[in-house]
């Protein structure tokens, strides 16, 4: 009568241990995640100010100009060279734009980083001039695999 | 009710009792570990949003500026301003690094295991006239 009293009681505290450990773990795990994409947020926030960077004295002419149109030359920016805009190099890490949309005193800027991690930014620009006024926070798109994103 | 029986019994729920609450002890101890390291990045999130919401309501960027270089920040400069207008939580410390690139300076932030960096430059907040 004792025993299988004993054994039943060992077998409720070992599995309440082993959940107790599993929800330890679970909860270690999420914070991994939470880590790794508040990281990955960073960098592309980084690509944008770089991005920004890349966008001012001779290059900011480009700004009210779509993406597609720069290779045909835009008129009266002669001396700016795209590929300035097109993809830079971060603490050894490069970012590629994939897409510029101005429209008024706005702009959509796509990003992609070497690791295939995308996000969309929305810039203000000053209505007056080519001059960006301020980044939003990243909407994160996601992440293409490596082959699609060499 | 044998002696064998009670004392197999005995010995085995001391045993379960005891591995069960070193479990409950090192899980306590992780628990505990997580919500630290969640609260201490909480509040370099919270740091971080707020520098960036300081640097696009400067009245006076400009000052922030380095008069030697084409429009870019000067680390001095902002670390100084930075450190008035935001103050840190205790035992969180940031360093303000320029980049090799030149594209800005990187805001270092860290509190225990939890880190941040990112860049800031001033082209992203209107202060780069073309």
């Amino acid at each position: 009568m004792l025993l299988p009293l004993a054994l039943s009681a060992s077998a409720v505290l070992l599995l309440g241990s082993a959940s107790i450990h599993t929800l330890s773990l679970q909860g270690h795990l999420r914070l991994q995640a939470a880590e790794r994409r508040s990281e990955a947020a960073d960098w592309l926030r980084s690509a944008a100010q770089a991005f920004a960077a890349a966008a001012s004295g001779e290059e900011a002419c480009l700004l009210p100009w779509p993406m597609q149109a720069w290779d045909g030359g835009v008129v009266g920016c002669t001396a700016a060279d795209p590929a300035r805009l097109r993809s830079g190099v971060l603490a050894e890490r490069r970012w590629t734009l994939r897409d510029w949309q101005p429209s008024g005193d706005t702009g959509l800027l796509y990003l992609q980083l070497d690791d295939g991690r995308r996000a969309a930014f929305r810039l203000s620009l000053n209505p007056e001039g080519p001059l960006v006024l301020g980044i939003s926070e990243p909407q994160l798109q996601g992440r293409v695999n490596a082959e699609v994103a060499s | 009710m044998s002696l064998v029986e009670v004392l197999v019994s005995s010995v085995l729920l001391a045993s379960s009792s005891s591995a069960a609450l070193a479990v409950w002890s090192q899980a306590g101890v992780a628990v505990q570990r997580s919500s630290q390291l969640e609260e201490r990045a909480n509040q370099l999130e919270r740091q971080r949003l707020a520098t960036h919401r300081w640097l696009a309501s400067l009245d006076d960027g400009l000052a922030l500026l380095d008069p030697a270089a084409d429009c870019a920040f000067a680390a001095g400069a902002v670390a100084a301003a930075a450190d008035q207008a935001l103050p840190l939580p205790d035992g969180a410390e940031r360093r303000w690094v320029a980049a090799a690139e030149g594209a800005g300076l990187w805001l270092e932030l860290e509190h225990g295991p939890a880190r941040r960096r990112q860049l800031f430059s001033a082209a992203a907040y209107g202060l780069c006239q073309p």
